[in-house]
């Protein structure tokens, strides 16, 4: 059985990958789009930070960053980089949306929270590129 | 063999003496002893802690404000889709999105909420330019998506991934409504 720690981890890793990922599109992208790429960036700080915090308070591992990541597809031009940036946000709300059933209360609300603002700037990703329809029913479940 | 002590009441009494059995109502009179809740266990029933009567149905299900607010989401988009048919493309999978939430929620919910129980009237004409009924959609999406999460964060941990779901589900559309 998967614990609270262990979702905690897997958004802590998550969250990790989003800040490389964000790193290396946004040279990519029109002003707007890096502007939008750098708040991103900031709030998967803020969540990273957090996350740090409570699982200290759960006395668990905190996952360290990787020097690199294997990026899905190659990063040549302004659709890939908001493809990437699409699917880095689906993915850390896969991580955060698999926590909610693990967590009760504040801490309910707070991984809702950093659920739903990953769905969203997804949905703003896909927005952007042309994508449509840019929303799911249920955004990061799998198979969706 | 009686316990040596006991008391021997009319109620209790299973020796019945010729020709003075009690009969039922007499019995309940009595005081509904323990004796008796064989013989009367029909007209009991009722008084089961754990089965409230047919008098008292059981509460409704704690998600029926969440299931009406996806009612009313779902009654909104039918009524701009029929204001405005440019509107289609955008507004159909948001308008699909809350119907399956609809059906999700039902499917779970204890008791089941009777489907006449959300017929809304058909939805008043919506009125105002294309840029008017979006406003009013988002304003409508963000509220009910405050709503979600408030009942995500106090519902049971078996529903809350399909009520979180529903929050951020909605919440996304409020940015493709931007």
């Amino acid at each position: 059985m998967t614990t609270l720690a262990e979702r905690l981890q897997t958004a802590l890793a998550a969250e990790h990958s989003a800040i490389y990922a964000y790193g290396r599109l946004g040279v990519l992208l029109d002003n707007a789009g890096r502007k939008e790429a750098r708040a991103g960036e900031e709030a998967h700080r803020t969540r990273r930070d957090a996350l740090l915090v409570r699982l200290a308070e759960l006395k668990a591992e905190a996952p360290v960053a990787q020097a690199g990541y294997a990026l899905p597809f190659p990063l040549a031009d302004r659709a890939a980089a908001l493809k990437l940036a699409a699917y880095v946000e689906d993915g850390v709300a896969v991580t955060w949306r698999a926590a909610l059933a693990d967590a009760e209360g504040p801490l309910r609300r707070e991984v809702l929270a950093a659920y739903t603002d990953a769905a969203v700037r997804g949905t703003r990703w896909r927005k952007r590129a042309g994508v449509t329809p840019a929303t799911t029913a249920y955004p990061g479940r799998k198979g969706q | 063999m009686r316990k040596t002590g006991a008391v021997r009441t009319r109620v209790n009494d299973h020796s019945w003496p010729g020709g003075s059995r009690p009969n039922r109502r007499a019995l309940l009179r009595a005081g509904g002893a323990a004796a008796a809740a064989g013989l009367t266990a029909p007209a009991l029933a009722g008084c089961d802690l754990l089965s409230p009567g047919p008098d008292a149905p059981p509460p409704p299900d704690a998600l029926t404000g969440l299931l009406a607010g996806t009612h009313g989401l779902v009654a909104a988009y039918d009524a701009a889709l029929a204001a405005d048919t440019t509107l289609t493309a955008l507004l159909t999978p948001l308008r699909d999105t809350h119907k399956a939430h609809a059906a999700a929620l039902d499917a779970i919910m204890s008791p089941k909420p009777s489907p006449s129980a959300f017929s809304l009237p058909s939805a008043a004409p919506v009125g105002g330019d294309r840029k008017a009924i979006l406003a009013s959609l988002r304003t409508a999406e963000a509220s009910a998506a405050k709503q979600a999460a408030e009942a995500c964060v106090s519902t049971t941990t078996a529903r809350a991934v399909l009520v979180g779901e529903i929050a951020a589900a909605r919440a996304t559309h409020v940015e493709v409504l931007a």
